[in-house]
């Protein structure tokens, strides 16, 4: 069985198709995108994509930045 | 640079007299003698000028005290005291006398300036004036005579002069970060601003917080709000804490009128996700939150670029109408095993590296940058824009592990920009553009004589 790895990313629409959520969702679910919330204040789209499709995300109509999702956030602290 | 002078009494055995005449404007109460500063190197000379010009004899000099610990009851009966760690001596003349040391200032000598010794008033009151302990508060009035004497010989503002240091201490009523960044004196207090801090959530139980308009989520799945790590209420308590904290403590907070909103997205491990983060961002944005503050962060190297979605939020969060200013830590990557900053400092951490979010840099109680404290490296943004209390910064705890403490970070020197953009917010009216803020924290800093990459534009002043 192959194992398809999933990466976690951020994708961010531009406000120009914010009205046109669905549609850019669609498109980008084609490519293999996985939904799993949807930040309309910011319009952000959290998800993950599977690795050898990263690259296709970012050529949707629609979206203007893709980001490899970090979880190496810390309180700053010294 | 404004002084300060005092209202109170003046301290017993001194006599508060009129102004002399030694031409120009000088404000304030004066002991009717006067300062002599002298060239370093010329002070005998300079005690052979004050005598010819006087005819003074009577010589205390504060070498001949341990420690310079002068009996002032002996100073007080001598006519010149000398104060030679400050080549200064203190003449006790008439008007008329000390016009000819005025003369003597004006020659090509050991005597490079003459001032009247000015009376200031300690902050708190040193009562125990029966003893023979040295009078700090009256050494104090030498220092700032002495500054004040060195600003008008260069023309320098005198940047790390008396005022600063006077602050630079907790006192009774207040933290040395509320002193120095003029919240304590000020008359606004956030008034119904609504300010998110995104950290570890806010112990909710706290008697601080009693009675505050408090709205809260958890964006950390499978933790409450309740603030198990700490540094949420620590970073809560700096940006919103209390007038008058019921627990006793002196003050520690700025906007202490504005709603707070606790979006809880590290972990009580302090560590967190972009899940978590911009889930967090979204609620504060749709909460009409128009200040947003993060004492978080993830380290970048020299060269990274900033985050392209974190600029679109913060850019169109900040040019919407009336928009919400995101105020992000610096970041503490940048102290050496050895306690020393490294230089170059470290790049200022994402998401603080990006143009459209304020970075914090954090600043000790004798104005310093602080050895952990980023620095502006990388270009396109990643810049140090604004500078806040961050060592030794006293705040609220959860009670369970103590109700109050110090801790020092540009965490610290965060949530101190986030309030008081709330008082700015107030003073100039909740419609103030986003922008504007950004402009009025800015433009409004206390401009330090340490380079804009450690500080930005200076240390953040509460509106007056």
């Amino acid at each position: 069985m192959t194992v398809t790895k999933l990466l976690a990313v951020n994708v961010k629409i531009d406000g120009d198709y914010l009205d046109r959520l669905h549609e850019v969702v669609g498109k980008l679910q084609n490519e293999g995108f996985v939904l799993s919330e949807s930040l309309d204040a910011i319009g952000v789209l959290i998800g993950s994509v599977p690795a050898a499709a990263l690259g296709k995300l970012s050529a949707v109509q629609g979206v203007s930045a893709v980001e490899k999702s970090r979880s190496d956030y810390h309180t700053q602290e010294p | 640079m404004a002084r300060k002078h005092a209202a109170n009494p003046t301290p017993p055995a001194r006599t508060t007299n009129p102004v002399p005449d030694l031409g120009g404007e000088q404000p304030g109460e004066f002991t009717g003698r006067y300062l002599v500063l002298m060239q370093t190197d010329g002070m005998k000379e300079g005690l052979q000028i004050i005598r010819a010009a006087t005819g003074l004899g009577q010589v205390c000099n504060a070498a001949d005290y341990e420690d310079g610990a002068v009996d002032m009851a002996e100073s007080d009966a001598a006519e010149v005291l000398v104060l030679d760690q400050l080549s200064i001596a203190v003449v006790d003349t008439d008007p008329t006398q000390a016009g000819s040391l005025l003369a003597a200032e004006a020659d090509d000598n050991a005597i490079l300036a003459v001032e009247p010794e000015r009376i200031i008033h300690a902050i708190s009151a040193h009562e125990n004036t029966g003893t023979v302990e040295f009078p700090f508060d009256y050494l104090k009035g030498y220092r700032d005579a002495v500054n004040h004497l060195y600003d008008s010989l260069t023309g320098a503002p005198g940047e790390s002069g008396a005022d600063f240091a006077e602050a630079a201490m907790d006192s009774a009523r207040l933290t040395w970060g509320l002193q120095a960044t003029l919240v304590g004196q000020s008359r606004f207090s956030g008034r119904g601003i609504r300010v998110a801090v995104l950290d570890t959530g806010l112990d909710l139980a706290h008697p601080d917080f009693a009675g505050r308009s408090i709205n809260s989520q958890s964006f950390v799945t499978g933790e409450a709000v309740q603030d198990r790590n700490g540094h949420g209420t620590h970073c809560i308590g700096a940006a919103m804490g209390p007038k008058s904290p019921p627990t006793g403590v002196r003050r520690y907070g700025c906007a202490f009128g504005s709603e707070i909103f606790v979006g809880k997205v590290l972990s009580n491990q302090g560590s967190g996700t972009d899940r978590s983060i911009l889930t967090g961002i979204n609620w504060a944005l749709t909460n009409k939150c128009r200040v947003i503050s993060m004492s978080l962060g993830a380290r970048c190297r020299p060269g990274d670029p900033f985050s392209q979605i974190y600029e679109s939020i913060a850019q169109s969060a900040l040019q919407s109408n009336p928009g919400t200013l995101i105020i992000a830590a610096a970041g503490n990557n940048s102290r050496l095993p050895n306690g020393r900053r490294q230089e170059p400092p470290n790049p200022v951490s994402h998401p603080a590296n990006c143009p459209s979010i304020m970075a914090v840099a954090a600043l000790d109680a004798n104005f310093r940058i602080a050895p952990f404290s980023d620095g502006g490296i990388n270009p396109n943004g990643g810049g140090v824009d604004i500078a806040g209390p961050g060592v030794s910064v006293f705040s609220s705890y959860p009670m369970n592990q103590g109700g109050h403490t110090s801790l020092s970070g540009t965490s610290m020197a965060t949530p101190h920009v986030a309030g008081i953009a709330a008082m700015w917010l107030e003073a100039r009216g909740p419609g103030t553009p986003a922008q504007a803020l950004w402009q009025l924290l800015t433009g409004n800093a206390r401009r330090m004589a340490l380079p804009s990459r450690d500080v930005g534009a200076g240390l953040v002043q509460a509106p007056q």
